[in-house]
């Protein structure tokens, strides 16, 4: 056991994250890896959901953990330290949205795009990746399907989809992470549903 | 139902559809990812790389988001706080240094543009009576209303409900035009100072610029002048009281540094303003000096002038005394300056009865008081000071550079004053000035001809042309040897007759560039010699021409027959041959000349042809000029003496001096 993780057990055992949060604060590198080890699979998850890959999503989350040490003193600790954290990554990742868009990598396609087969985006036309019902029956390929039908839908939809039915986020929480008005937030997470669902509709007609 | 609900369609908070409640299950099934262990390495990695490099940097600076902002306009801070301390300082010079320069009467009145803003602030708006009670700020009325503005019905109500308090309403008034805060002192010493400028560009502008001396500037002495003065004042009039009675006193005498002192003190007091503002105690009236005279000795300008006295009634109200002249002097110590200070009284005391101050108001008195001083420092560069009931009569030595500026405004003055002598002069004078010159030029001419040992015979007044001018025919005997070197030396101009008009007694003696013009003269000879027999044949024949008709004399028309120089020539060496006239002046001006010249000598010529025409230049008239003949020994030469204008300086060889 590295030291790291007996600090963890001791602050777990202890209940004490505000504890690591005061440690790291103060500089104390094996505390904040304590916080890293406990929230880097959160963090990691969202952010791969939202970029739509596993490199992405690990500079995602680096960058997510040095702004937070960094960043650590301007923590009040007015809210969980975990929705801080969704709060950082989600702006890294639409950080990483407007580096995309501005290298013409912009790999989702817009809720308003055409959706005859010939003007379809390249990404779709390109690879096919439409599961055989075995495997989707399997139920393994149909987390694929989401997180690709997950990428074409709007930004700001994904980031609620993600929080609030894969991250099992509250709407309070949602607001806090994305700083939006709750209604807002309901709104959107019933708009983002109904996207979703029209992407997937042919996938859930055959479950 | 919102409108967001109407748009969609549906309510987001009707159940969802089954397909939607799939969905929603397959969501909360997927997966959770695992984060890669290089994350957290790179990250730690990252940290402690910072943390060990730049400890400072890693380490949050505790700095908040303003002092960031700060430091990064640091920079800025400094360049703008730079420029407004030049700006400034700036400011501040230009204040501190504008009213010494020089105000003329002609510039714009330089007023600051403080004085305006706040004016145009505090005054321009016309307060309603109503503003004042309520403390208000003054509302500019509108076009139009200006002048009804304080007559409306608010007016007359507020005096209705006010009558008992009829003084408030100004002063609440002046209250409310008033600046308010730490404008307000610096409003009213602009103002004043802004009244003192118009005030004195107005004087100049009544006075005039002449008097204005451009050596005495208004802005002379420093802006605090008036408060040198103010204190400075009552110990000059105690000091200059304790230097009369010395001076009374035989024995005592005033310390030098006393003197000093006092000097010092009045040169403050020169500047024209503020002696105006604040006489001194016991300063009187007195007038313009009565004459500006001056006397130049040694550099020293001294004005003679003699100054009266306002006459104090008594039965008006004491006001400020105006201090009309400015006195500046030294103490009276000495006999010279006792003397002086006699004299001085003399002529006070002479023109005082006759010269009564009329009542006037003080302000004419002192633009009238300014306009005399002004004009004492233009002319003399001394001023007087009436002060104290005493008279002091104090002198103070102007600055060269003044000095030297009256010294020549003085010479020029008195050489403008003797060029227009002249022209001022009666017909009476003129003939006197001309008689002088003919009696002058031919004394000299004398004197020349008697160094060639001959004597002048006879002198007549002739005129000659054109333009009238009137010209002295002089005729003298010459010995024979001596007679060609005569007209040698008159003939290359050697000769000089100068005959000054008559001139005020103290004139100076070097004369004017005026003067010599029109007192030179020169002579031109008017070579007449003895004529051979026959004595009355002319070197130039004049014969009636056939077919035109006799014009004057009853000779008719004339035809000339030109003589060569070579016949001249030799009739010249001929001792009595024929007398010839020998003229120079331009072709038609020798015509008329030598009409004019026979004319003058007719009575004792040959008749002479009135008219000469188609003559060209180089013509030689000659005639016989005597009839009976001349003495053996002797030539009898004439010439003509006229003013000229060109210098000619007297030159007699020495050979011929000792022929004499």
């Amino acid at each position: 056991m590295s030291r790291a993780e007996e600090v963890v057990a001791t602050e777990s055992e202890s209940g004490g994250e505000q504890t690591l949060i005061e440690r790291a604060r103060e500089g104390d590198l094996d505390a904040f890896d304590g916080l890293v080890r406990r929230y880097e699979d959160q963090v990691y998850s969202v952010a791969y959901r939202l970029v739509g890959n596993e490199d992405d999503a690990a500079d995602v989350a680096q960058e997510v953990f040095l702004a937070c040490f960094r960043h650590l003193k301007n923590y009040r600790g007015e809210s969980k330290l975990s929705t801080w954290l969704y709060r950082i990554t989600v702006n890294m990742a639409k950080n990483l949205w407007s580096r995309q868009k501005r290298q013409g990598r912009d790999l989702t396609q817009s809720l308003e795009a055409n959706d005859d087969p010939e003007e379809r985006a390249p990404i779709e036309t390109i690879a096919d990746h439409a599961p055989n019902p075995r495997r989707v029956a399997a139920g393994i390929e149909i987390a694929q399907v989401i997180e690709r039908k997950l990428l074409e839908i709007e930004p700001e939809f994904r980031e609620v989809i993600v929080l609030r039915f894969i991250e099992g986020l509250s709407y309070d929480a949602i607001a806090e992470v994305t700083q939006e008005p709750l209604g807002t937030i309901k709104s959107r997470i019933f708009r983002a549903r109904r996207a979703l669902k029209n992407k997937m509709q042919n996938y859930l007609r055959e479950m | 139902m919102s409108d967001e609900r109407k748009i969609f369609g549906t309510d987001e908070s009707e159940r969802p559809t089954p397909d939607e409640a799939r969905l929603e299950a397959l969501l909360a099934q997927m997966p959770k990812r695992s984060c890669p262990p290089r994350v957290r390495q790179n990250v730690l990695a990252a940290l402690r790389e910072e943390t060990e490099t730049e400890p400072a940097a890693a380490k949050p600076s505790g700095a908040s988001v303003v002092d960031l902002w700060f430091r990064r306009r640091a920079l800025r801070f400094l360049q703008a706080a730079a420029a407004m301390a030049v700006v400034v300082v700036g400011v501040k010079v230009y204040l501190e240094i504008r009213p010494r320069l020089a105000v003329e009467p002609a510039e714009r009145v330089a007023i600051s543009s403080d004085v305006d803003r706040i004016e145009s602030r505090a005054l321009t708006p016309q307060a309603t009576p109503r503003d004042v009670v309520r403390h208000k700020a003054p509302q500019l009325p509108k076009e139009g209303r200006v002048e009804t503005a304080l007559h409306d019905k608010r007016a007359e109500k507020f005096d209705e409900m006010d009558l008992a308090k009829k003084d408030e309403p100004e002063r609440r008034l002046e209250i409310a035009q008033r600046p308010k805060g730490g404008r307000a002192e610096e409003y009213f010493a602009l103002r004043q100072e802004r009244d003192a400028v118009r005030g004195r560009l107005e004087d100049r502008a009544k006075t005039g610029p002449a008097v204005a001396p451009p050596e005495v500037p208004l802005e002379a002495v420093p802006r605090k002048a008036d408060t040198l003065a103010k204190t400075d004042l009552e110990e000059l009039s105690q000091k200059v009281e304790e230097r009369a009675r010395e001076a009374e006193a035989p024995a005592s005498k005033p310390e030098p540094s006393a003197d000093l002192a006092a000097r010092r003190t009045f040169g403050r007091l020169a500047e024209p303003d503020r002696e105006l503002a604040a006489p001194p105690k016991g300063a009187v009236a007195i007038e313009a000096p009565e004459t500006t005279a001056v006397t130049v000795a040694n550099g020293v300008v001294e004005l003679k002038s003699a100054l009266s006295p306002a006459k104090a009634d008594a039965s008006e109200p004491a006001g400020p005394p105006p201090l009309v002249t400015l006195g500046i002097s030294a103490p009276v110590d000495g006999d010279a300056d006792r003397d002086r200070r006699e004299r001085f009284f003399a002529a006070y005391q002479a023109t005082t009865p006759s010269r009564e101050l009329e009542r006037e108001n003080v302000a004419q008195l002192r633009r009238r008081a300014r306009s005399a001083r002004e004009q004492v420092a233009a002319t003399a560069g001394a001023q007087y000071f009436y002060y104290g009931g005493d008279l002091e009569w104090l002198e103070v030595e102007s600055p060269a550079p003044v000095q030297q500026r009256i010294l020549a405004r003085n010479q020029i003055s008195e050489i403008q004053m003797q060029a227009a002598e002249p022209q001022a002069l009666p017909p009476a004078d003129t003939k006197t000035t001309w008689a002088l010159f003919a009696g002058n030029s031919v004394a000299s001419f004398g004197e020349l001809v008697d160094r060639f040992g001959g004597t002048v015979t006879n002198a007549q007044e002739i005129v000659v042309m054109p333009g009238s001018r009137q010209a002295v025919m002089v005729e003298c005997a010459v010995p024979v040897s001596n007679g060609s070197a005569l007209i040698n030396t008159v003939n290359q101009k050697r000769l000089v007759a100068v005959a000054r008009p008559a001139r005020a007694a103290g004139a100076k003696a070097t004369p004017a560039p005026s003067e010599e013009r029109k007192s030179r003269a020169v002579a031109r000879p008017v070579e007449v010699e003895a004529a051979a027999a026959p004595a009355t044949a002319p070197l130039w024949v004049a014969k009636p021409v056939p077919g035109r008709p006799a014009e004057r004399a009853g000779l008719g028309q004339l035809t000339v027959q030109r003589v060569g120089e070579r016949d001249l020539a030799k009739q010249r060496l001929d001792a009595y041959a024929n007398f010839f006239v020998q003229i120079s002046p331009p072709a038609q001006a020798q015509n008329l000349m030598g009409r004019q010249v026979a004319r003058g000598v007719q009575s004792r010529t040959w008749q002479f042809a009135d008219e000469v025409q188609g003559v060209t230049t180089g013509v030689q008239l000659g005639y016989a000029l005597r009839e009976g003949a001349p003495p053996p020994d002797a030539t009898v030469l004439h010439f003509v003496l006229e003013p000229d204008q060109l210098p000619i300086q007297v030159f007699v060889p020495t050979q011929l001096q000792q022929n004499r």
